[in-house]
């Protein structure tokens, strides 16, 4: 009875006592730390805002930028809407210029409140405005300057590798918005020199604002079943264009020609319908689109023409 | 220990510093957590705060733009200034997750109250149109403040989820260290006071067998108790006592025995003092002698002198037999009478001899050499020194359950001490009074068979009873 007792509670002692050790230490490991308070001081903010954040292109550029801006201990936000939404998209811009950020890289959108807010609101705050990607003209924003693609060119040489598959009086279609952005204007000029002096037919087709992209995509097929070229300056409409032409006729009659901006263009790319597309360097221009803003910071004077990044005309697979 | 309170005291202090330590570990882990939550949950207040801070200004900015009045602008003023004042709190709260946003928020907050005030000064000066067109603004402003607001309590929640989950995780953890630390003091409480009652117990239980063993007369075993308490002290006194106990014992079985050795060799001594005595003479050629001398004094004609002869072959005879036979009384009685007709014919008239003898009585047993001793005291210590002689009385009678023999002389007598001399004589030394009283307290068991009485000049008689059984006693007395 003795011996049996002393055992069997010196054996509970022993058990308890590595369990509860056991215990202490689990409670001690799960110590909740706060994140500690930030005593820096005010660190430069600068703001990336688009209004297609759903695009790889634009992923590609906030990561530029990111990586460039942790680099130099800058503090970037990603802003912006999803799908070409204008209200939020000049929302968050405001909401930027009130929040008196050090500096905004924008896709550039051409109308008149997003002139206001780069040339008023943003220049009251004393704010610098850089348009990437898609610029605007400088005389009603006022913005610093430009860096992307220089559309015009990206778009002229684009033409060219077209128009060099082309017969004599065959057709390059060219689809743009009937209320095309800035871009969209300098890439159809870029195209009009290419084509210049050329003996190929060019047809500019409008699709109106109105108008299921599909149904106007589909009228257009209908009254060109001829043309064998063509080109969208809206990466984004090839995605439907692709879908319509499978539906009526073979393929691989048709050269399609765009840029790699677009929603879809990976996937497009790996149909291998595609023949030519400007491929430009989002990356690279994150990345220079800091560099730049922290020059005006730091005093500098910048090129208000822009700073061209660089592109390729590649085979569409 | 020293003593068995001193044990409690330990015991009692071990169970209170252990469960106060306990305490105050688990007080404070659970202070540190409740802290946390605390620090967590003021500043969502404070970041919500700041929200109904903003909407309160846009109210009453509304209320100055719709009527203005001193009492509108004063209220405006001071949401201002409120929304001022707590722009630096909300500075505190930035930590490296939310720092973009914290910062984007305060310079909201400076936007909103730079363009309140503007709107202020505009209504003042009665510009409405423009004072409207900046209160649009002023609104935008307030709801970039909600957004941001949503946007920082996203991110706090976020940033403080893990924080939280661990919260949670640390309060199971204790929870389970608490319980398993009761189950642990509990075994420990146990085996403490099992152990205590032990030490109590043990030595009580020991105590209780050795007085077991003391009280069935086993004087022998230790009592051992370890302990160095009372119980200890109680226990060594038990044991004293056994030890004490245990020698008067020994000393007493030592004295008995002594005795009892003594007594024996005693005995053999007169045993072989009598033996020797016995083996000084040759009894045949004694008796021989006289036989021849009685024949002899018959053939001369001296008949007397034949029969002296034969009472003193008869008297040497009875002597030399085993003196620790029982005899019967009527032998008894036949050596005294040879004894007293040998003396009276030495003495002739100056002794003389009566005898009253029951005759029914005299088959009784007694140890032999009882009587005739008595009468040679008798003869020669009463009678001899007494000029004109006395006589010597003999008699054997029941008396009360006993045979009642007495012998009574008329001699000189004795004092009262010289008859205490008598009973204090040594029975060893030679076969007289002390002697006889003695032997017949040996053969009966009983020391009342003796009594003696006399006075100076009237005489001594000395009575011997013979004790009966009830059925003797019974058929004699009919």
């Amino acid at each position: 009875m003795d011996k049996r007792i002393v055992a069997f509670l010196s054996i509970c002692i022993v058990l308890f006592s590595f369990l509860g050790i056991r215990a202490m230490v689990h409670v001690f490991e799960t110590k909740p730390e706060l994140p500690a308070a930030s005593t820096a001081t005010e660190m430069k903010r600068f703001v990336l805002i688009t209004q297609e954040r759903n695009t790889p292109f634009w992923k590609k550029v906030a990561t530029g930028a990111e990586a460039e801006a942790k680099k130099r201990g800058i503090a970037l936000k990603v802003m912006g809407s999803y799908s070409t939404d204008d209200t939020s998209f000049l929302r968050d811009m405001e909401l930027a210029i009130h929040a008196r950020v050090d500096g905004i890289l924008v896709q550039g959108l051409d109308n008149k409140q997003f002139q206001q807010l780069a040339q008023v609101k943003a220049a009251y705050y004393g704010i610098p405005v850089i348009t990437i990607g898609n610029d605007v003209p400088i005389d009603s924003s006022l913005r610093k300057t430009y860096v992307g693609t220089d559309q015009q060119l990206a778009a002229k040489r684009l033409a060219e590798s077209a128009v060099s598959t082309l017969k004599r009086h065959e057709q390059l279609v060219v689809m743009t918005s009937q209320s095309p952005s800035y871009s969209e204007k300098q890439r159809l000029k870029g195209v009009r020199a290419a084509v210049k002096g050329q003996s190929i037919e060019l047809v500019v087709w409008r699709t109106p604002v109105e108008e299921e992209l599909v149904d106007t995509t589909q009228r257009l097929l209908n009254e060109y079943p001829q043309a064998t070229a063509f080109m969208t300056l809206n990466a984004s409409d090839m995605t439907t264009l692709v879908q319509e032409m499978a539906k009526r006729m073979e393929m691989l009659r048709v050269k399609l020609y765009t840029f790699d901006d677009g929603i879809d263009i990976e996937t497009l790319r790996a149909t291998g319908k595609l023949n030519r597309i400007v491929v430009q360097q989002p990356t690279e221009m994150g990345k220079k689109g800091v560099q730049l803003l922290e020059k005006w910071q730091s005093g500098e004077a910048l090129n208000p023409n822009g700073y061209n990044t660089s592109f390729t005309i590649e085979e569409g697979l | 220990m020293r003593k068995i309170q001193n044990k409690i005291w330990v015991l009692v202090m071990i169970a209170v510093a252990i469960m106060g330590a306990i305490w105050l570990a688990l007080t404070h882990v659970m202070e540190e957590n409740q802290t946390q939550s605390n620090e967590m949950l003021k500043r969502y207040m404070e970041i919500n705060a700041m929200t109904q801070q903003t909407s309160q200004l846009i109210t009453s900015l509304n209320a100055q733009i719709v009527e203005p009045s001193t009492h509108h602008r004063d209220v405006t003023y001071t949401h201002i200034d409120r929304i001022q004042n707590v722009q630096q709190h909300v500075l505190q709260l930035k930590n490296a997750e939310n720092a973009f946003d914290i910062m984007n928020y305060s310079h909201l907050l400076a936007s909103l109250t730079d363009t309140s005030t503007r709107i202020l000064n505009l209504i003042d000066e009665q510009e409405m149109e423009e004072a409207n067109r900046e209160f649009k603004e002023a609104n935008r402003i307030a709801n970039y403040v909600s957004d941001t607001t949503l946007t920082l309590l996203s991110s706090e929640l976020t940033t403080y989820d893990e924080v939280y989950r661990n919260l949670i995780e640390r309060s199971q953890a204790l929870n389970q260290l608490a319980f398993i630390v009761l189950c642990w003091i509990t075994a420990v409480l146990l085996l403490g006071t099992y152990w205590f009652s032990a030490t109590l117990t043990k030595p009580v239980k020991q105590l209780t067998t050795a007085a077991n063993a003391l009280a069935q007369g086993k004087f022998d075993t230790t009592i051992d108790v370890h302990s160095k308490d009372e119980l200890a002290f109680l226990a060594q006194t038990f044991d004293y006592m056994r030890k004490s106990i245990n020698r008067s014992i020994d000393e007493l079985q030592q004295k008995a025995q002594l005795e009892q050795e003594l007594q024996q060799s005693q005995l053999l001594l007169k045993e072989s003092q009598l033996k020797s005595l016995q083996n000084q003479v040759n009894p045949h050629f004694l008796f021989n002698a006289l036989n021849t001398l009685s024949k002899k004094a018959y053939l001369d004609g001296a008949e007397e002198t034949s029969d002296l002869l034969i009472d003193v072959a008869g008297l040497l005879r009875y002597n030399l037999k085993n003196s620790d036979q029982a005899v019967k009384l009527a032998d008894e009685l036949t050596v005294c009478r040879q004894y007293m007709q040998i003396q009276q014919a030495r003495f002739s008239d100056r002794l003389q001899f009566e005898v009253d003898i029951d005759r029914r009585l005299t088959d009784v047993m007694m140890p032999s050499f009882t009587l005739q001793p008595l009468i040679e005291n008798a003869v020669i210590h009463g009678i001899e020194p007494k000029e004109e002689g006395g006589t010597v009385t003999l008699k054997v009678a029941l008396h009360d359950g006993s045979v009642r023999i007495e012998i009574h002389d008329d001699g000189l007598g004795m004092h009262a001490q010289q008859i205490a001399a008598l009973w204090q004589a040594d029975p060893q030394e030679h076969i007289g009074f002390a002697n006889v009283a003695m032997r017949l307290t040996l053969f009966f068991g009983r020391s009342d068979l003796m009594d003696i009485q006399s006075e100076v000049g009237k005489g001594t008689t000395i009575h011997i009873y013979i004790p009966l059984e009830e059925a003797e006693y019974a058929y004699f007395n009919c």
